[in-house]
């Protein structure tokens, strides 16, 4: 027995010596005079991470204290005014001498007074006055100009090339992602910083236990505006050829750190699409199965029957929005009992849209190609009112969210078509009604016990009713008509138990139940080969579920690496087509940073998409005044297959940022469809047959930024390219491949004290490959966009901007088009009283129309859009 | 009359002057840091701000205020050049406003010793005392000051529990202040209250001597010079009923705040 301790005594003594070996030693330099002052560090080998550190005495001598754990450790000894020395070193070598060379001392004059980026752990801080001029009207024109910062033309804001996920103002979530609003009419001047959260998890409790790879955005304001209303009046009064020109705007604001109000009230005629406003434009990635009420509505905010419209061009809607357009909003957040924050927000859009233009279509039929010219003149008129109350508490251990989102809309749509195909022309009047009426609640907790596991529940439920109506008339009035009452309901609610241990372990259980109904019915289409039976022109089917679903997880969050994999299984059932289905949609994420400058993430998921009613009508549906389509009582079963992986760089003291992204989707479904045509009538049928479709994306960003001359350098790469299978007439498989590809560099400068200039150039390439054992088509269309921008700044009260830009097009047939856009503003500011007065002038060329072509499966389609004229705008604003 | 027969103890002592041991050697990198200070703890949304310099040689480093120094300037032109002459109303407030911390720290690491130099009421007084041991505590947070990458820090260290932030790739152990002793220069540093925070807004390189010509100052012991200064800040006057002498003045004999960077001996 005393041996045993004897034995136990010295083992313990002997692993408590090797357990402390450290360093010590003498530094001196090459004349062996010892030197005072000398930094030892001590990293870990392979993630260099500071271990620990000793500084020598004025004998030279060191000692590094901290006992090392590891095997063997980088040893970096340095010193102003001498070289650095570095050793990798067994930590048995406890004696390590060094001799220093002495250098000149390398230092730059002046290394930077204030930077305008910072960097806290996962926040980045950009000092907004640094970026801005006074040529900038408003925030999103200067986070356009933030290194690591993009603003895409709907207003999303991406962090290093991938979209936030909260915008936050004083960190509070008051926008619930509708942002864009808030950049078009956050004045910078208002605003001190703005900050880029890294990796955020927008629910606090689940911060290293779900990673994210997304960023988080928050907008910090002056303390002079802290809680004080901002009122601003700006009035704009205007001239084209034909009509006179109004752009009003009434601002409202006052962001506090408890209360906060957003009220605007925005008129205009003069091609500001206001709709835009209402989106949302960030993604809920909480992981929740399923998706967020909102991103359902998404899916359908489109009639499933509507006019036969043009395709938009993709210019700048200023040049070809012709509308009446109103908008009002008001939204209030309010901090109850310090944690709760409630917020409702009430919208209310009433936009008209007018377009004119013709469309070239050419569809690849097999046997032979048809080819339809529609001149055409449409109206669209959309009244849509929103109603959101959200109570948010997010906090360290405790997470409660209830959502209730209420919207209404009404759409009318109208327009006339001169089609002309072969020899026969045909005048069709369209007419479409469209309304949904929304109601859903989400309400998901969150609890971490005394032990930090984590106890959720979410219960979630919407209910949609949509009428829809379509009329063609021709000209023998003629009427072709199609019903449509589509109501969607869907219930879910689960639970979710989270073992917060250095392994991550989740199990989750929940069911769900849907039930959906569409009523239709089609009459009067011209066609009767196409529609031979009868009884395919109505329908009212029933479609209801219910799944029982649970779920394993494990994930790993350690400061470097992040793991994620779930394991969820389904059990589906049909009650009306007594059919059930099994499976499993395992998901699963890795996330690993190489240094504080590279970080790699990697995902793979695959998805069951359960089927909607709409895709599952047995009737032919008019989709437009001339295409039908209906699915041959084959319940769609879509899976999806996707893989991305991705390659970040940023470093924020020389402000680079790099990011390449590669995207590998599939998508398999139990259908094909199988097109047929009349004329320039068209049906497609949905039949049982195994289909596939793959996508691969590659995409590169590159960003620099250069503070000595204030300017910015992006260049950004990316390829997509699709293949998809088709059955066309006589039953041709045709192999069908989308392909686009482009390049884009813009430079973004402040050189001058007196000039802010902006170049961009984009060139995109689509091609279309259409391949049966008759055919094989290949059509390519080529754009460039050159866009040079220039603002004069005389002096801080008066500014003058001009902005030319160039397309130039080259279409299939070789029809090079070349268009020239140019736009001219003049800002003055009265400082006194705070006014500001502004002369805009556009489309200064008065370019009639706009040409471009899209693609779409075995279809090319060259639409020419008639343009707004030139315009002559004068705006006053002023706060009060 | 014990009050008067301080005040005459204190002025005689302040008129034998002694001149403490610094280090002469060429500064080669200059860090200007701004200062901000909580005298009173009960009115905390009330700072002091001023820019203070850390002039950096190769065994030692000289640290000062650049207001004092521009205070301590003005004085002496407004004495050479209008002796005798009035100041224009305010001149007066605005020269004492801008005056700045009359602290001097020099930190010689051959010796590893400190010299410092402060003034109460109108005299300087100096006391050296041993480089003393911060016993930083690495962590993994990062942040960037001036553009360099920083490596966060903490200790505690006479009452008071700092955060610092110090840059490894400028290689000298120093920092404002008595602050030293991390492997990299210290750009940022602030105690948990927020009582004292220290911002670098600026890095130079430079090439001129540490001034060596140190303030007409007494020499005492680091324990005598808190005493006078608590004796100070309890009666600023130091006795003397100011308004005996002139009844219109407007000046109280009350205490001031105590809050100064060391809260303790330890």
């Amino acid at each position: 027995m005393k041996r045993i301790f004897c034995l136990f005594f010295c083992v313990s003594f002997c692993f408590k010596v090797y357990s402390q070996s450290s360093f010590s030693g003498i530094i001196t330099d090459d004349k062996q005079q010892v030197i005072q002052g000398v930094s030892i560090r001590v990293y870990e080998l392979h993630t260099n991470i500071l271990q620990a550190f000793a500084i020598s005495n004025g004998k030279g001598l060191y000692r590094v204290n901290k006992p090392i754990l590891q095997d063997s450790v980088k040893l970096l000894v340095s010193m102003m005014g001498y070289t650095s020395q570095q050793r990798v070193v067994h930590r048995s070598a406890i004696e390590q001498h060094f001799s220093l060379t002495p250098q000149a001392i390398e230092l730059k004059e002046v290394i930077v007074k204030n930077p305008p980026l910072t960097q806290r752990h996962d926040t980045l801080s950009y000092d907004i006055k640094k970026f801005a001029n006074s040529a900038d009207r408003n925030l999103g024109d200067v986070l356009k100009k933030l290194p690591g910062v993009e603003v895409e033309q709907n207003g999303t804001v991406k962090y290093n090339g991938e979209a936030i996920n909260k915008y936050y103002t004083q960190g509070k979530d008051l926008f619930e992602g509708k942002y864009k609003i808030a950049n078009d009419n956050f004045r910078w001047q208002d605003v001190e910083r703005v900050e880029v959260l890294e990796n955020h998890q927008p629910i606090k409790l689940l911060t290293d236990i779900k990673p994210s790879t997304q960023a988080g955005l928050n907008v910090i304001f002056k303390e002079s505006v802290k809680a004080k209303w901002i009122r601003k009046l700006e009035g704009g009064l205007g001239k084209n050829t034909d009509n006179f020109l109004y752009d009003n705007t009434l601002n409202i604001i006052r962001i506090g750190a408890s209360t906060q109000s957003f009220s605007i009230l925005k008129s205009n005629n003069v091609g500001t699409d206001l709709s835009a406003s209402t989106a949302s434009l960030t993604i809920d990635q909480l992981l929740d199965g399923g998706g967020s009420s909102y991103s359902i509505l998404q899916k359908n905010n489109r009639s499933l029957s509507s006019i036969l419209g043009l395709n938009q061009p993709a210019l700048d809607k200023r040049f070809f929005l012709f509308n009446q357009s109103h908008y009002l909003t008001s939204k209030n957040l309010w901090t109850l009992r310090k944690i709760y924050d409630t917020v409702l927000n009430i919208e209310f859009l009433k936009d008209k849209q007018q377009n004119e233009g013709f469309n070239e279509n050419r569809y690849f039929l097999g046997k032979d190609t048809l080819n339809i010219r529609e001149q055409q003149a449409n109206y669209l008129a959309v009244n849509q009112l929103e109603a959101t109350l959200s109570v948010v508490a997010n906090q360290p251990k405790y997470y409660f969210s209830n959502k209730f989102f209420f919207k209404t809309s009404w759409q009318y749509a109208e327009g006339s078509i001169l089609n002309n195909s072969g020899n026969k022309t045909q005048t069709i009047v369209q007419q479409n009604q469209f309304d949904t009426q929304w109601v859903s609640n989400e309400l998901k907790m969150l609890k971490k016990n005394a032990h930090n596991h984590i106890l959720e529940l979410r219960a979630w439920g919407y209910y949609l009713n949509s009428p829809q109506t379509l009329n063609a008339i021709n000209e023998k009035q003629q009427i072709t008509s199609q019903d449509i009452r589509l109501q969607k309901s869907f219930a879910q609610a689960y639970t979710n138990f989270i073992l917060n241990k250095k392994v991550k372990l989740n199990v989750k259980a929940g069911i769900e139940y849907a039930n959906q109904q569409l009523k239709s019915s089609l009459m009067g289409f011209p066609s009767s080969k196409l529609v031979s039976d009868s009884s395919l022109l109505s329908t009212n089917q029933s479609l209801s579920y219910t799944r029982a679903f649970a779920e394993t997880g494990y994930g790993i969050a350690s400061e470097r690496f992040k793991f994620n994999l779930s394991l969820p299984l389904s059990f589906l059932y049909w009650q009306e087509l007594n059919k059930s289905h099994f499976y499993g949609e395992p998901k699963v994420m890795m996330s690993y940073l190489f240094s504080s400058k590279w970080s790699s993430n990697v995902n793979y998921s695959y998805n069951y998409t359960i089927a909607e009613i709409n895709e599952f009508s047995q009737a032919f549906i008019l989709l437009n005044y001339r295409n039908i389509e209906r699915n041959n009582a084959q319940l769609p079963e879509n899976q999806r297959h996707a893989a991305n992986w991705s390659l970040n760089f940023k470093d924020v003291v020389s402000f680079w940022f790099f990011n390449t992204r590669v995207g590998i989707n599939e998508f398999q479904s139990n259908l094909v469809s199988v097109q047929q045509n009349d004329g320039i009538y068209l049906s497609q049928t949905k039949i049982a047959s195994v289909n596939s479709n793959q996508s691969l994306t590659l995409s590169s960003d590159l960003s620099k930024y250069i503070y000595e001359i204030k300017t910015k350098f992006t260049l950004s790469a990316f390829k997509q390219s699709q293949q998809s299978v088709r059955l066309l007439s006589d039953n041709q498989l045709a192999n069908i491949q989308n392909g686009f590809y482009g390049l884009s560099f813009g430079v973004n400068s402040k050189f001058l004290k007196w000039l802010q200039t902006s170049l961009d150039i984009k060139t995109v390439r689509s091609q279309n490959k259409i391949r049966t054992d008759k055919l094989d088509t290949f059509t390519e269309a080529k754009k460039i966009e050159l866009t040079f921008q220039n603002d004069f700044i005389i002096s801080n009260r008066l500014t003058f901007g001009i902005e030319a830009t160039n397309y130039l097009i080259e279409n299939p047939n070789n029809r090079s088009q070349n268009y020239w856009f140019l736009d001219g503003s003049s800002t003055y500011h009265f400082k006194k009283k705070d006014i500001e007065i502004s002369l805009y002038a556009r489309n200064l060329t008065n370019e009639k129309s706009f040409q471009t072509i899209s693609f779409m499966d075995n279809s090319s389609t060259i639409t020419d859009f008639n343009l707004r004229p030139q315009q002559l705008l004068l705006k006053c604003g002023f706060k009060f | 009359m014990k009050k008067l027969n301080t005040l005459i103890i204190i002025l005689l002592i302040s008129i034998c002057n002694t001149k403490a041991q610094i280090i002469s050697e060429r500064a080669y990198m200059l860090c200007n840091y701004s200062c901000k200070s909580v005298s009173d703890t009960s009115r905390r949304d009330s700072t002091t701000k001023e820019v203070a310099s850390l002039e950096i040689g190769k065994s030692g480093s000289y640290y000062y205020s650049i207001n004092h120094k521009n205070h301590e300037k003005a004085m002496l032109d407004f004495k050479n050049n209008h002796a005798g002459e009035r100041r224009k109303p305010g001149e007066s407030l605005k020269m004492i406003l801008a005056m700045g911390t009359p602290m001097k720290v020099y930190k010689n690491h051959k010796e590893s010793s400190i010299v410092y130099f402060d003034k109460i009421a109108l005299s300087y007084y100096t006391f050296e005392e041993e480089m003393p041991t911060f016993d930083w505590i690495i962590q993994p947070d990062t942040m960037t000051v001036l553009n360099q990458i920083c490596q966060k820090a903490t200790c505690y260290f006479r009452g008071r529990s700092y955060e610092a932030w110090f840059s490894q790739a400028i290689a000298v152990s120093e920092g404002p202040w008595k602050f030293n002793g991390l492997p990299g220069l210290i750009l940022k540093i602030k105690d948990s209250r927020n009582d004292y925070v220290f911002d670098a807004i600026e890095i130079k390189k430079i090439d001129y001597d540490i001034p060596t010509e140190t303030p007409i100052a007494q020499k005492v012991s680091k324990e005598k010079f808190l005493s006078i200064y608590k004796y100070f800040l309890t009666d600023p006057m130091m006795g003397v009923d100011i308004k005996k002498i002139n009844p219109n003045i407007k000046l109280s004999n009350t205490a001031l705040p105590w809050n100064p960077l060391e809260l303790t001996d330890k």
